[in-house]
């Protein structure tokens, strides 16, 4: 296992960057998330959360994706 | 010397970790619930006021002079894919739901909102209590929300039902019992778990064939055709007791029993090896690239932190708000089911692209479980320590 080890400083520094910048990604998904939850909690509070809440939930694909999928 | 201080320090950092859990889950059980008031005007529009006849049952009456009563409110609890939620049923006279809330939810976004999309709720407003309420039968399904759906129905069907036999005097015929879900995936995994107990073994020959075939099907079947890999929201259910009916989530048994089953005996980790489907589509990625384990070298310390912060983090507020998918923030589903947010997809690229030049990146370097094991492998370790210290004999 030890012997597929690579060691080159650039990349480690490559792989900190891309590290750092998924974990950049996962945080700001969390906090949408977490920002979402707690819009709903409020509108559930408020017994909004039947069918017009629909709006406010996230699209399963995003417009860019399904833009490109429908566009080619 | 090293090698103790940092096992010190783990330990340390567990015991911490352990305790900020216990304390998120007693502020998050002391959040205030929510008010079930709103829901009332909600489910039976035409009412004017309410009048609380049983515990948790309303009689909904209309304004009109003298006062009619329109029908009885009630509230009513089911497992969805997220844990517990609670709907707000509207029944009439005759025993037809007149209206539906959902007033606590905990269910994935995507999944919640295939279900508003569909009309899901909508379609269960006039049906009757008398219904069986039988998922593709006489209520649709939504497809890709099979369990949120169900559980809307389930809690709607519940409600109806308390309503109709306390308050109408109307009986039903006896609910089937839940049927044992035994199928595909369940002997899937259980295949997987016995080629990975035996593909272990020293004197197992084929261990890397065994090995592959371990994870092209778990990538198959459970990741592409069932979608059903373990995430974080799994590990969260258990912390959070939200643990669903043993029927119909047999596979949630097998599979988290299993895995820890089979940790805590064999101090083996049976899924991430072999046939974790990401792990396997990693994998895949890395034999058309060569990929190579790549040294995180001097900042090995930072990476390995981070990975467990961040998987603290998702834990502490998952246990916050009462919700175990909020912070699963595997990019499982957005590969395998293709639902995810702009985020995820943009992860989910830079992942599969890495994954080509560097080993398994996701799993060494941000899969929130590793760190989960890697505490319960120190508390596993502790404990035998002190376990064979108390029964060490005197010499």
């Amino acid at each position: 296992m030890e012997k597929n080890y690579k060691k080159t400083s650039l990349t480690e520094i490559i792989l900190l960057i891309i590290v750092l910048v998924s974990v950049a990604l996962i945080l700001v998904d969390i906090a949408v998330n977490v920002h979402n939850e707690i819009d709903l909690q409020s509108q559930s509070n408020a017994g909004n959360l039947v069918l017009p809440a629909a709006a406010e939930f996230a699209d399963p694909i995003p417009d860019w994706m399904c833009h490109l999928l429908l566009t080619g | 010397m090293k090698k103790q201080k940092s096992k010190t320090i783990d330990l340390s950092v567990g015991i911490i970790a352990v305790f900020t859990f216990v304390a998120a889950w007693l502020i998050g059980s002391t959040q205030n619930a929510a008010d079930v008031d709103p829901s009332l005007l909600q489910v039976i529009p035409n009412a004017s006021h309410f009048d609380k006849v049983d515990t948790d049952i309303f009689a909904a009456y209309s304004s009109d002079f003298p006062q009619k009563l329109l029908g009885y409110v009630t509230t009513a609890k089911a497992n969805g894919y997220g844990g517990p939620m609670k709907v707000a049923v509207g029944v009439g006279l005759d025993g037809k739901i007149l209206g539906i809330n959902i007033v606590e939810q905990n269910e994935t976004y995507s999944y919640m909102s295939e279900v508003l999309e569909a009309n899901f709720i909508q379609s269960l407003i006039g049906k009757y209590f008398s219904d069986p309420f039988q998922m593709f039968k006489d209520v649709d399904g939504v497809t890709g929300a099979t369990v949120t759906s169900r559980g809307i129905a389930n809690a709607v069907l519940k409600g109806s039902r308390l309503i109709a036999e306390k308050q109408l005097n109307l009986t039903a015929t006896d609910l089937e019992s839940p049927q044992i879900k035994f199928g595909i995936p369940e002997i899937t995994l259980l295949a997987l778990f016995a080629i990975g107990f035996f593909g272990h073994r020293k004197q197992f020959k084929y261990k890397k064939q065994a090995r592959w075939a371990s994870m092209l099907i778990g990538m198959v079947v459970l990741g592409f055709i069932y979608t059903q890999p373990f995430t974080l929201s799994d590990i969260n259910k258990l912390l959070l007791g939200f643990w669903p009916a043993w029927q119909s989530h047999l596979y949630w048994y097998l599979l988290v029993g299993g895995i820890f089953f089979v940790f805590t005996a064999d101090n083996k980790n049976p899924y991430c090896e072999w046939f974790c489907p990401f792990g396997a589509a990693q994998e895949c990625l890395a034999a058309i690239g060569d990929a190579k384990i790549v040294s995180p070298g001097r900042f090995k310390n930072v990476l390995l932190w981070t990975q467990r912060g961040l998987a603290w983090l998702a834990i502490i507020l998952a246990i916050l708000f009462r919700n175990p998918s909020l912070t699963s923030y595997e990019i499982f589903g957005t590969l395998f089911d293709f639902i995810g947010s702009t985020w995820q997809f943009a992860l989910l690229g830079l992942i599969l692209v890495t994954s080509i030049f560097i080993r398994r990146p996701w799993c060494n370097y941000l899969c929130p479980l590793r760190p989960v094991m890697d505490l319960y492998r120190t508390f596993r370790k502790w404990i035998i320590e002190i376990w064979k210290r108390t029964t060490r004999k005197p010499a």
